[in-house]
């Protein structure tokens, strides 16, 4: 087992990404809004073994690696008396985009002060008491939910402000092993109201992935550019969306009965507060069938557009190639000069797409472009 | 493999078991034959195949060109013994030279499932041709109102002997073999049909896959179709409960009830102008409709827009204990449903580019274990229920459109553009 203590890094410059992390050897740090307790090593074996029968999610893989949310901080205070179990590895990997690097580094750092002192004193009773507590509510989040938070998190910084983080379904692909299980675990996230799914117009199986606390952010931000120049009865209706229509429909696309359905429980639904949701972007009608929504991300267009061409740019680009391949590395030191994106996540979406695919070879994996 | 063939022997093991297994390993180890050849008898890409059920030696083809031919399988015609390569040439081929034969490409055909001695053959000059296998002429013609895109017929239909087809109308029509008219029409498709598969387990219930994007299902004793699959209802090793199900069913009816009238009836902006009056004037308004209701039963299911898929729906196929349907649409995802409880059971099969303009087909092996799916250049063999791991077979230089495995004798017949 590999134990690192994370050195607070000094801000760099350059974007830390070598190689595409694969899903099985990230551990993430917890992210500000995850409400996980920290927790330390001796704490998560045991926790491990109880979980092992509830989740079947952990029985499936064939490797099993753990999940450690502060490991690093308790593996000194603890490393002496825990065996190492043979199938657990826990490799820390401080891999941030800069953005959540220090809110994150600063929460490890606290939690780890806190174990350590409390590991210090030797004191069985505390841990055991602890146990108790953060066995019932703590639960061994699925592969599916570690990749979208890693992602949420090197999701690339955007000078406009109101673009919020979402992750392709494609790189959930591209990122966990077992597609069906990522269908699945997906829709129990889904169904939980964790996550949101929304399809794009770039493709006809594109799906973004946004979670709800950062749904709920672009909504008020829509909300508050409209404010201005509409009357407090019409703004209400984004009152009613949130608070009826979100928590009941899960689905991407909504049809018009259901909708009014919906909004009318909070309140007498006229056409204008349909016009008005899809003015502020919440909305879009389906080109196939005129009765029916989709629901969409507001001021998300410029991001389409960019994923669209960057797809486009590096498919061409490989195309040129001799032999329709690149060594990963300098592939990812290139810059896109028409996405915004960046590299990583492009890879990552065309990985999952299919159409490209990494083949190992002595001096690195080698992205090469699938054959048609 | 002697020590199995021991234990059946002195009955140790169940004699089925054994043949399953044995079965079961060579369809695994399945590839391109190299020592049997099918030598096509057409000048054009192959649409369409069928072995047939009885015998499992009479390939049957229909080509772009509009020439139906029939292969022996068994028997060839003649052995090259240098190269250890047997082939197999066409009994028979009819084109547009026989009379009232077709003209235009022919989209699918199918043996009569009772014995070889009819076939039915639909086409894109709008017919649906039934031959003598035996005089090589055309004994029926069903005159559709256009392409035919597939056809279909039951093969454990006892009582009666209709044949679906599929056009580019968005009815789905019934022919009936015995009386020489088309008996049923059934409404609810948006776009045209592009796959038809009756069900394993009933001789009255069809399902159809559309342009559109949705699979229907019809039980063809009553009117419109009782169930259309939508992937977003999902269901993760479990089926949903009775209650639940049923609740959703009728809140669907109603709502499409409330809807469906009024869309029927009345104009965009009159809609909009009943909206205005308030939830309470919209209450009363469903209520009214929903006792005035004009619309025939059989048509509401009319008014459900839920997709199976993102495209189009190219291929169906059920599973042999007729409890799954796999699904292929242009969306290029492969699904695999419930029949039961008519819920996506959320497998994912890798990606696998499905890029057609016409109905293709997906075949699955006896036991249901492997699914073959012709995708760009290359058939797929994925497993069905499980994690999949993805076999592909040799690629080929044209679009394939077609593939049937036949598992009596191990032969996986595909065609392609080119063959």
């Amino acid at each position: 087992m590999i134990h690192r203590k994370p050195q607070p890094r000094a801000p760099s410059n350059h974007t830390a990404l070598v190689s595409l992390p694969n899903i099985n050897d990230i551990v993430t740090p917890a992210p500000a809004s995850s409400p996980q307790p920290s927790i330390s090593k001796r704490k998560f074996l045991d926790l491990y073994s109880s979980s092992v029968k509830r989740n079947r999610v952990l029985i499936k893989r064939p490797q099993r690696d753990g999940k450690d949310v502060t490991g690093e901080n308790s593996g000194e205070g603890g490393s002496g008396d825990v065996k190492p179990s043979k199938q657990l590895q826990v490799v820390v990997r401080s891999d941030l985009g800069q953005g959540v690097k220090e809110e994150v580094a600063d929460g490890v750092e606290q939690e780890g002060v806190g174990l350590g002192q409390r590991v210090g004193d030797g004191n069985d009773e505390a841990l055991k008491s602890n146990l108790e507590e953060t066995v019932e509510d703590w639960s061994m989040p699925s592969d599916t939910k570690i990749a979208l938070e890693l992602m949420r998190s090197q999701f690339p910084k955007i000078e406009k402000g109101s673009v919020r983080p979402f992750v392709l379904r494609s790189q959930l692909y591209s990122s966990v092993t077992d597609r069906t299980l990522v269908d699945r675990e997906l829709e129990r996230l889904k169904l939980e109201r964790v996550v949101r799914v929304f399809k794009l117009n770039t493709g006809q199986d594109d799906y973004a992935i946004m979670f709800m606390a950062d749904y709920l952010a672009l909504i008020d931000l829509a909300k508050t550019r409209l404010a201005k120049k509409h009357t407090e009865g019409e703004m209400a209706v984004f009152d009613w969306f949130v608070h009826h229509v979100l928590p009941s429909h899960a689905d991407a696309g909504i049809t018009h009965s259901k909708l009014v359905e919906l909004l009318s429980e909070g309140g007498d639904v006229e056409d204008r507060h349909i016009s008005l949701l899809m003015n502020a972007g919440l909305l879009t009608r389906q080109l196939v069938d005129s009765t029916a929504y989709w629901l969409a991300l507001p001021n998300v267009g410029f991001l389409l557009k960019s994923l669209a061409s960057g797809r486009k740019e590096i498919v061409s680009f490989l195309s040129r190639r001799k032999y329709r391949e690149i060594l990963q590395v300098p592939l990812e030191r290139r810059r896109l000069q028409y996405s915004v994106l960046g590299m990583r996540f492009h890879i990552r979406d065309l990985l999952g797409l299919g159409q490209i695919h990494t083949v190992p070879s002595p001096s690195g994996p080698i992205i090469r472009l699938s054959r048609d | 493999m002697l020590r199995q063939l021991r234990r059946r022997e002195v009955g140790a093991d169940n004699p089925r078991s054994l043949s399953t297994h044995v079965r079961g390993e060579r369809v695994r180890q399945i590839n391109l034959s190299g020592h049997k050849e099918v030598v096509s008898a057409h000048h054009s890409g192959i649409n369409s195949l069928q072995v047939d059920c009885t015998e499992a030696r009479y390939l049957l083809a229909g080509a772009a060109d509009g020439s139906v031919g029939v292969y022996d399988t068994q028997q060839p015609t003649f052995v090259d013994s240098a190269l250890h390569v047997a082939k197999h040439e066409a009994l028979f081929t009819v084109d547009k030279s026989v009379h009232l034969g077709h003209i235009f490409s022919v989209s699918s055909v199918q043996w009569y499932p009772v014995d070889t001695g009819l076939f039915v053959t639909g086409s894109y000059d709008k017919n649906i041709n039934l031959w003598d296998t035996n005089t090589h002429q055309v004994e029926l013609q069903f005159k559709m109102p256009g392409k035919v895109y597939a056809i279909a017929m039951s093969a454990m239909a006892t009582t009666h002997m209709l044949v679906a087809a599929g056009t580019e109308d968005v009815r789905v029509r019934l022919c009936d073999l015995a009386t020489g008219a088309c008996t049923h029409t059934l409404s609810g498709h948006r776009d045209g049909v592009w796959a038809l598969q009756w069900s394993a387990s009933s001789e009255w219930i069809l399902y159809s896959g559309g342009c559109d994007g949705a699979i229907r299902f019809w039980d063809i004793r009553r009117a419109g179709c009782f169930q259309v699959l939508d992937h977003n209802r999902s269901q993760i090793e479990k089926r949903p409960s009775v209650t639940n199900s049923a609740s959703q069913r009728q809140e669907m009816a109603t709502a499409t009830m409330g809807s469906s009238s009024k869309v029927g009836s009345q104009q965009r902006e009159a809609k909009r102008a009943k909206l205005s009056k308030g939830s309470l004037a919209l209450k009363n308004a469903r209520a009214k409709e929903s006792a005035v209701q004009r619309q025939h039963p059989g048509m509401m299911s009319a008014n459900d827009r839920s997709t199976a898929h993102n495209g189009s729906v190219t291929a169906l196929q059920t599973s042999d204990d007729g409890l799954h349907l796999f699904s292929a649409g242009t969306d290029s995802r492969v699904r695999l449903w419930d029949i039961e409880s008519g819920c996506n059971t959320l497998v994912n099969y890798e990606a696998t580019r499905i890029r057609a303009h016409q109905g293709t087909q997906l075949a699955v092996s006896m036991d249901s274990s492997l699914l073959f799916v012709a995708s760009a250049h290359s058939v797929q063999v994925v497993k069905s229920f499980s994690v999949c791991s993805r076999i592909s077979l040799a690629l080929y230089f044209g679009e394939i459109p077609y593939c049937t495995h036949f598992p009596h004798n191990h032969l996986s017949n595909i065609g392609s553009a080119d063959l």
